[in-house]
């Protein structure tokens, strides 16, 4: 149908943006930390830079995620509460570990990763199992 | 549904692509596997030119 694919391009166009905007700000917040001599507030600022494209990729997922079919917003709905489910029992396991254990240090920056990675990949899991049930 | 829609000579695609959803919410409904919303029931009455209670039947949300 020409508006889905519509809508599924300007989805897959603002989502890669948004990935190359991020990856261009992780270049720029190295570089300028590491090459000038910024005051504190400069460097949180810069820090805090690539977050700004996450934001953005958050709301362009949502539009798509408003724009798919009932059955689809369940399959993407259930694999977003398996990630959720897997992301948090894994860092709570890892927490109570740490607790008892010296563990090998793990920045929180990886859950965003972890979440909205293994979130992708269920829901192919998902659509793999659908369409071979069929 | 999936008796309504071999009548017609529809694929599974082309019904989807009349209702504006997904291959797989077809696929879904027809195998029971989902019960379609208000909305997409009335919807898909309509393109069979039928009532609701034409196509889907209590308990028997894979319809006819």
């Amino acid at each position: 149908m020409d508006t889905k694919t519509h809508t599924e391009r300007t989805f897959i166009k603002r989502f890669m943006f948004s990935m190359f905007l991020f990856l261009v700000l992780i270049a720029v917040q190295t570089f300028t930390i590491e090459l000038l001599d910024m005051p504190s507030s400069m460097v949180v600022f810069v820090t805090l830079l690539p977050i700004l494209p996450l934001i953005w990729a958050f709301f362009v997922y949502r539009a798509r995620f408003r724009a798919l079919d009932e059955y689809m917003q369940r399959l993407t709905s259930e694999a977003l509460l398996w990630s959720l489910g897997l992301v948090c029992l894994l860092s709570f396991a890892y927490g109570m570990l740490a607790m008892k254990f010296p563990m090998p240090d793990i920045s929180f920056a990886f859950i965003t990763p972890a979440a909205f990675g293994s979130h992708g990949l269920i829901l192919q899991i998902l659509l793999m199992v659908n369409n071979s049930e069929e | 549904m999936k008796v309504l829609r071999a009548e017609r000579d529809w694929s599974q695609e082309q019904l989807a692509n009349h209702l504006g959803v997904s291959r797989q919410a077809i696929n879904a409904i027809e195998r029971g596997k989902h019960d379609p919303s208000l909305q997409l029931a009335f919807s898909i009455a309509e393109i069979f030119g039928l009532t609701i209670e034409g196509v889907f039947q209590t308990g028997d949300v894979s319809g006819k």
